[in-house]
């Protein structure tokens, strides 16, 4: 009798890899899980680019979770740092499979196929560009890994080498990609997401000409549009806008499927909201001093409780009223014209068309009821504006800490920030700012697992 | 045999005679409380004092024969045969050694048994006022180590590990068998009643194990019920009653001394959050405040009751055993409870005299009332959780929350940090998240309803003499379902302001949960028992099927959709969640066993047993386990004889084999795809993303074991010793192998690569004393077992863990190290003047009262490379001492447990510390022990309030961690029996009063509630850690047991 098979069972709640990649459907779907992997990576992204600059704080600075970030205290043996690493590796991951088994099965449409591979190299492209700011030489992964082994033998592939493959990926994307989609694929990655991208990729790596010239084609696209009023930029229901060319998109249906970000921002103790939560990321009393008298923004992007030198300052750009912890209806934006804007003004300033670029600015001041700057500023005085601009334009976006240190002025910045608040929160004292922080360490169990991952100089 | 007539029916009419005699032991002393029985009938009488009795027999009775019984004599008939004076000589039954003992599929004998097996009658945890028989195994087996989970949690099963565990990576519980069945897991075992047990085997080295071979590794525990004899059916009613109480209280603070406390703390600053921000009212009027005393508050006086039922008899061609019990506890905290209903029906018939069947059917209900009492004070953790929701721990709020909160305010709500806005400046004195215990307890709704029927029945036949062929086919079916509900007013950290007024109905949490699973097995034996001259053969063959299916179903309110606090299920919302999972494996096996001896001289045993199983992974599908035993009894030896009047007994055995550990989870060598959705503009789309790395090679846990024993007996076996010595160890152990996390999608994957080492020693004494007429008998037992890693699959240590939260890097994992050591820093006291500070380094901030941390590596500087090993989770040893004396008929049991050599690391500390800043309660001791400027040379335990540098909040020291060796009076029961001359009146056959006092005292240095705790259960990494468990309990219980 069939003994033999009697222990031959097969598993009913659980789909094995090997049955799957047959049909377009399954590829499809590959290709939305590599989406929704990378709904991880924007929860904590501002832990990396927000919370280590002037801009905000975490009221949980004592504790073991964001202080180290707060303060730039942290050390190789992070949790975060080690998640994030991690977190974008599964999304590089699950493009490469994706990519790996896209001539596995046929498409009712060639087109399909060209746009799946454009997104799955324009996400693993954002992921990377992630990972070399962050760590910069890091493991260049571009097939799946099917062992161990594989994984234990990789090293950290130079930055410029990293880079090059981004820009790769970009310009594969770009070619690929639709200017824009309808109905349900609203969202997606688009060509002009892939110029952006791209734009913002040369611009990190003072390719200015090349940054010039392509920030230059998204700025010149119709469907992006700076929207007339800010407030209507961010909040529940205001997602994929005009403004927006990339969003990492988040939707509450209570399957846990939400952001945890405007949760985890919402007050601990305060009456903004009625929720109490994190303060995981909340704006310095520095920022809010850096808005111009009459600044429309500040009002739109920040929210003030207490008094004195216990005030608070909440992201009121992705704060609400959120009920549950991972049930944040808002998107993440990545990419809008306003950060666009700014990045073509910086390339045309760098590449001696100040002139030109100070309209571009001027743009971005006028929305928020400030008065244009004069054509005739200098070019070291545009770079300046240029700088205030971004930061409270962009501020809790994830932009600050590398505008920082592109223009050069992270630890120097940071350093005098400590001094001028030290009094202000004793806490601040401990603040440990320094060259060697402008890199994140590759995280302590990647190196003990992998010899041959080298650690960055100062860890 | 004349006895096993039934009623005679007789023609002759005689007169009723009385006969009337003296029962003594052999050297001549009355034996007083003697049951004397007229066979077949209920007529009986005991014995008295000068050890005679008297009893008259009807005529009616042919053939009279007088069935003589006393504990710990062996029993007698008496033929009358007319005679009406009657003196019998009892004489001791000291054949313990001579005992049958229940071994895997089959019984031996104790005098040629070749294997380290412990058999533990079931009267020793019957007696027992616990609520599962792994509770009662306690101390009376050496090598047995019994871990309570969540202290005295009504109905929470405690985890059970033979000679140390050999898993990190799954459990090491062991194998259960209940009458031949294999269970798939303890908690099966556990909701047996503990009345309906007839014995219960032990089974711990390789030759005893190895039969069971995949499933082995961890030892065998063999449970027998009790099955029915022939002769007149006999009722028993067995009835106790009684309470229980949390067996201490700690001392925390009063409602004066916390404010005082408080005006410390205020004074030197501390409140960082709220500067000087003290309540008005604790200056101007305290008097107007509550003292509340909030342990009072959710504990409370429980009662525990059992009441079982028992019918047992038969004819020699069919005998039965009936028993149905209800089992009663209520918890001492608040909102906890268990109820337990059994039923079993044990049949055994000779068909014919070649053909036998046997059927049992265990139908069992078990209810139990859960509260949070494990971990941190806002968030339970593991087990204690509500559904998927962590809510308050109502044991640790408790000791935390201020005794100046109400526990009810004037309009019915419940005092609570968020209605009560008394700091300065109208600003919140009291965290909010620190809540009210009684709110947690009385509104929190977590319930587990356990139904299981288990039946087997066999067919035996035995077509020649010594051949037995036995099929036996069974199963069990298990509906496990949870019913949880958080009601809209109950504060948690969802809602933090929900109160009975305030209701929060986002908050609601309803979720029902269903785990079906049924389990069955066919299992065919062939048994072979041969004697040849002096030669004696046995031989045993087997096939077995096993076959386990589970569906879990859950249904629960979708977050924020519930609009109503009036239906308590999930129907509550408009808008649900269902989940459903499957679980499955398969055994199939087949395996023999030879026994053999020359001259009850010369033993020898060997096994071997083949498993296949869905669990492993395709490239392992099967595993061979092979033992062997051999023994050599020197006291049968011609040269012996000599020496046997002092030495009767002397036995060498020694045993090797191999045992396996398919806890390895189902199908977990596959990698799967797991859904990864997201949204387009606001339209969910569904989407895959792979999990895991595949490996095929995944396989069972291995372990080799050597055992060495001896077994002796002194005086004709009046003193008895057992002892073994043990080496297992395990290689292959399922770990988890932490991957890079450029794989991407996983960061680590299940295979089998550690290596870990159990050795120990076992000792088990016994003796039976006679002082005149009180007898007295002693088991005691002793045990070591000593850990070490061996390997972590090349790494030289695994990543450390946490104790408590904030208290990282306590547990490490290291090669060549012991399991569950505890590492952190030494405290060398506190900073008392300029001097000190000047003479020792420090970490952080420095300042007067901070710890004075030991600098290890005298390099100057406090850091982690200063952490050193500062306790033990894993005892030295554990003993066990249990008594029993008669006396006439009185008789008194007394039970010790000790486990020494073991330290527990107080995580509560951490929250008395950390949270002191918001308002919290704190003990005394703490209090009187926290170094003040106000006197600054005084040698404190504690640091100042708010310390800098290392502190209780921030690390572990050696002052967190206390000796948690104990001795406990685990039971004493006195009884009284009741001579039979004065029940024949009332026409019963028998009645024993009894007392019982379980867990009477504890001698134990431990400060915390309980020593025996342990918030992560059996775990081997991290043992020995309490953070607010359940408290332990004492429980006082009267009881009878009546036979009509």
């Amino acid at each position: 009798y069939g003994c033999k098979d009697f222990v031959n069972l097969t598993p009913q709640d659980i789909i094995p890899v090997s049955g799957f990649y047959k049909t377009e459907a399954d590829l499809q779907a590959a290709l939305t899980g590599t989406y929704g992997s990378m709904r991880n990576v924007y929860n904590g992204y501002f832990q990396f680019t927000e919370l280590p600059s002037d801009n905000t704080r975490s009221i949980n600075s004592s504790e073991v979770t964001y202080g180290p970030f707060d303060k730039l205290t942290w050390l190789v043996n992070n949790n975060n740092i080690s998640g994030a690493w991690n977190q974008h590796y599964t999304v590089i991951a699950g493009a490469n499979v994706t990519l790996g088994h896209a001539d596995d099965v046929s498409y009712a449409n060639p087109v399909n196929k060209t746009q799946l591979v454009g997104q799955a190299k324009f996400l693993r492209a954002l992921m990377y560009f992630n990972l070399v700011r962050f760590f910069g030489d890091v493991p260049l992964v571009l097939t799946e890994l099917k062992s161990q082994a594989e994984a234990l033998d990789l090293v950290r592939t130079p930055a410029a080498q990293v880079y090059a493959q981004i820009e790769k990926d970009l310009a594969d994307a770009e070619a690929s990609l639709p200017l824009s989609y309808t109905g349900a694929n609203v969202g997606r990655a688009t060509s002009g997401a892939a110029k952006a991208l791209l734009g913002k990729v040369y611009l990190q790596e003072k390719k200015w000409p090349e940054a010039e010239a392509k920030l230059a084609e998204v700025v010149a696209l119709t469907q992006y549009q700076l929207l007339p009023d800010v407030n209507n930029v961010f909040g529940v229901g205001k997602d994929n806008n005009a403004e927006i060319i990339f969003a990492c998109q988040y939707f509450s249906s209570g399957n846990g499927e939400g952001n945890s970000f405007a949760y985890n921002f919402a007050p601990a103790n305060a009456n903004v909201t009625t929720v109490v939560a994190g303060s995981t990321n909340l704006g310095t009393k520095d920022l809010n001093d850096a808005f111009e008298a009459g600044d429309q923004r500040k009002a739109a992007f920040l929210v003030a409780s207490g008094t004195g030198n216990a005030t608070d300052y909440y992201a009121k750009k992705f704060v609400y009223n959120v009920l549950a912890a991972n049930e944040g209806d808002n998107d993440w934006p990545v990419l809008r014209l306003a950060d666009v804007v700014l990045m073509y003004a910086e390339a045309l300033n760098n590449n001696g068309k100040t002139a030109l670029a100070i309209p571009q600015i001027n743009r971005v001041r006028t929305r928020a009821g400030l008065a244009a700057k004069p054509l005739t500023l200098t070019t070291a005085d545009t770079q300046l504006a240029i700088e205030q601009e971004r930061r409270v334009e962009l501020c809790f976006e994830g932009h600050r800490w590398h505008d920082l240190i592109r223009w050069g002025k992270a630890t120097s910045t940071m350093l005098a920030f400590k001094t001028k608040y030290a009094t202000l929160d004793a806490a601040n004292g401990t603040m440990a700012p320094s060259v060697t922080k402008e890199l994140f360490p590759i995280p302590q169990v990647e190196v003990l697992l992998n010899s041959k991952l080298t650690q960055n100089p100062g860890y | 045999n004349p006895a096993s007539a039934a009623s005679p029916v007789s023609a002759t009419v005689l007169a009723d005679i009385t006969v009337k005699g003296r029962v003594v032991d052999d050297k001549g002393s009355a034996l007083p409380g003697v049951t004397v029985v007229v066979k077949g009938t209920t007529i009986g009488a005991s014995t008295g004092s000068d050890g005679t009795f008297a009893l008259t027999i009807p005529s009616t009775v042919t053939n009279p024969v007088l069935s003589i019984s006393y504990i710990g004599f062996a029993p007698q008939d008496v033929p009358v045969g007319g005679r009406t004076d009657i003196s019998v000589t009892l004489r001791e039954d000291a054949q313990k050694l001579n005992e049958v003992v229940v071994i895997a599929y089959g019984e031996q004998s104790q005098k040629t048994l070749t294997s380290a097996v412990t058999q533990i009658d079931g009267e020793a945890i019957g007696r027992q006022t616990v609520a599962t028989p792994g509770e009662a195994l306690a101390a009376l087996a050496p090598g047995v180590a019994v871990q309570s989970d969540q202290g005295g949690a009504p109905g929470a099963p405690p985890t059970i590990v033979i000679r140390g565990g050999t898993s990190l990576g799954t459990s090491s519980d062991p194998l259960y068998v209940v009458d031949g069945y294999p269970l798939q897991d303890a908690a099966q075992f556990n909701l047996i009643n503990p009345n309906d047990i007839d014995n219960i085997s032990v089974l711990k080295d390789a030759a005893s194990t190895a039969i069971y071979g995949s499933r082995a590794a961890n030892g065998v525990v063999i449970v027998t019920t009790k099955r029915g004899k022939s002769g007149q059916t006999r009722f028993a009613l067995s009835s106790y009653t009684g309470i229980q109480r949390i067996s201490k209280k700690l001392d925390v603070l009063h409602r004066d001394e916390y404010i005082d406390w408080q005006k410390d703390r205020a004074r030197q600053a501390a409140f960082p959050n709220a500067p000087g921000a003290l309540p008005p009212v604790f200056l101007n009027d305290p008097g107007s405040l509550p003292d509340t005393d909030w342990q009072d508050e959710i504990y409370r006086d429980a009662v525990i009751r059992n009441v079982q039922l028992t019918a047992s008899g038969g004819t020699e061609k069919a005998r039965f055993n009936v028993s149905g019990a209800y089992f009663k506890q209520d918890g001492v905290l608040l909102g906890s409870s268990y109820d337990r209903f059994n039923l079993r029906f044990n049949l055994d018939a000779n068909l014919t005299s070649k053909l036998k069947i046997g059927v049992s059917v265990a139908p069992s209900l078990g209810i139990q009332d859960r509260q949070a009492a494990n971990g941190a004070y806002n968030q339970s953790g593991g087990s204690a959780n509500n559904g998927t929701r962590a809510v308050p721990n109502a044991t640790s709020l408790a000791l935390l929350q201020s005794p100046a909160l109400p526990v009810f305010i004037a309009n019915g709500d419940y005092g609570t940090p968020v209605n009560q806005v008394i700091g300065a400046n109208n600003t919140k004195f009291y965290t909010d998240n620190v809540f009210n215990p009684r709110q947690t307890v009385d509104l929190n709704q977590n319930t587990f309803t356990s139904y299981r029927v288990f039946a087997n029945t066999f067919l035996e036949w035995s077509p020649l003499p010594g051949l037995r062929l036995k099929t036996a086919g069974g199963g069990t079916l298990t509906t496990d379902n949870q019913s949880a509900y958080i009601p809209a007013t109950m504060a948690s950290e969802a809602a933090r302001g929900a109160n009975l007024s305030t209701p929060v109905l986002s908050s609601v949490y309803a979720r029902e949960s269903s785990n079906q699973a049924i389990d069955f097995l066919w299992e065919n034996t062939a048994t072979y028992d041969k004697q040849v001259g002096d030669h004696h053969f046995g031989l045993l063959g087997l096939f077995s099927l096993q076959k386990f299916r589970a569906r879990n179903t859950a249904t629960s309110a979708r977050p924020g959709t519930v609009t109503t606090n009036l239906l308590e299920n999930p129907l509550g919302s408009p808008d649900r969640i269902g989940e459903l999972t499957y679980d499955q494996n398969a055994f199939r096996s087949y395996g023999g066993r030879l026994t053999y001896d020359f001259k009850k001289k010369y033993l020898l045993s060997a096994a071997l047993r083949t498993d296949g199983s869905s669990r492993f992974g395709p490239n392992n599908p099967y595993a061979v386990f092979p033992s062997a035993s051999l023994g050599w009894r020197v006291s049968e030896e011609g040269f012996w004889q000599g020496i046997k009047p002092v030495m009767n007994e002397l036995k060498f055995r020694a045993s090797i084999g191999q045992t396996g550990n398919a806890n390895i989870g189902s199908f977990n060598y596959l990698n799967t795809m797991a859904g990864s959705n997201y949204s387009f503009s606001g339209v969910r789309t569904y989407g895959y993303i792979q999990r895991g790395l595949g490996n095929p090679n995944l396989t069972w846990e291995k372990n080799q074991q050597t055992d060495l024993g001896i077994d002796a007996g002194f005086f004709g076996d009046k003193i008895t010793l057992t002892l073994d010595y043990y080496n297992r160890e395990t290689t292959g152990m399922l770990l988890n192998q932490t991957l890079p996390g450029a794989f991407g999608f996983a960061t680590s994957y299940r295979t089998n690569i550690g290596g870990l080492r159990n050795r120990g020693l076992e000792l088990a004494l016994g003796t039976t004393v006679n002082l005149g007429p009180v007898r007295w008998t002693i088991n005691g037992n002793i045990s070591g077992n000593r850990t070490k890693v061996l390997d972590l699959g090349g790494v030289t240590s695994l990543p450390p863990e946490a104790s408590v939260f904030g208290w990282n890097n306590s547990y490490q994992l290291i090669v060549g190290e012991p399991l569950g050591n505890m590492y952190g820093f030494q405290v060398l006291g506190v900073y008392k003047n300029q001097a000190d500070l000047d003479a020792y380094p420090y970490a952080g901030i420095r300042g007067l009262g901070n710890w004075i941390i030991k600098d290890q590596n005298g390099d100057g500087i406090i850091n982690e490379s200063d952490r050193v090993k500062i306790g033990k989770g894993v005892p030295d040893f554990l003993y066990g001492l249990n008594q029993t004396f008669t006396y006439k008929a009185f008789d008194l049991s007394l039970s010790l447990q000790g486990v020494q050599g073991r330290d527990i690391i107080q995580g509560n500390i951490r929250q008395f510390y950390t949270l002191a800043s918001n308002g919290t309660n704190i003990t005394r001791e703490f209090y009187k022990n926290t170094w003040s400027p106000d006197a600054p040379d005084v040698e404190t335990r504690w640091p100042r309030i708010a310390a800098g540098g290392y502190n209780p909040g921030t690390q572990l020291t050696d002052r967190q961690v206390y000796d948690g060796s104990f001795l406990r009076v685990r039971n004493l029961t006195v009884g009284y029996t009741v001579p039979a001359t004065l029940l024949k009146r009332v026409k019963l056959q028998s009645l024993r009063l009894y007392a019982t006092g379980q867990n009477l005292f504890t001698f134990t240095r431990y400060p915390g509630y309980d020593p025996e705790t342990s918030i992560n259960g059996g775990s081997l990494i991290t043992p020995g850690l309490d953070q607010s468990s359940y408290p332990g309990i004492r429980v006082f219980t009267g009881g009878l047991t009546v036979g009509f």
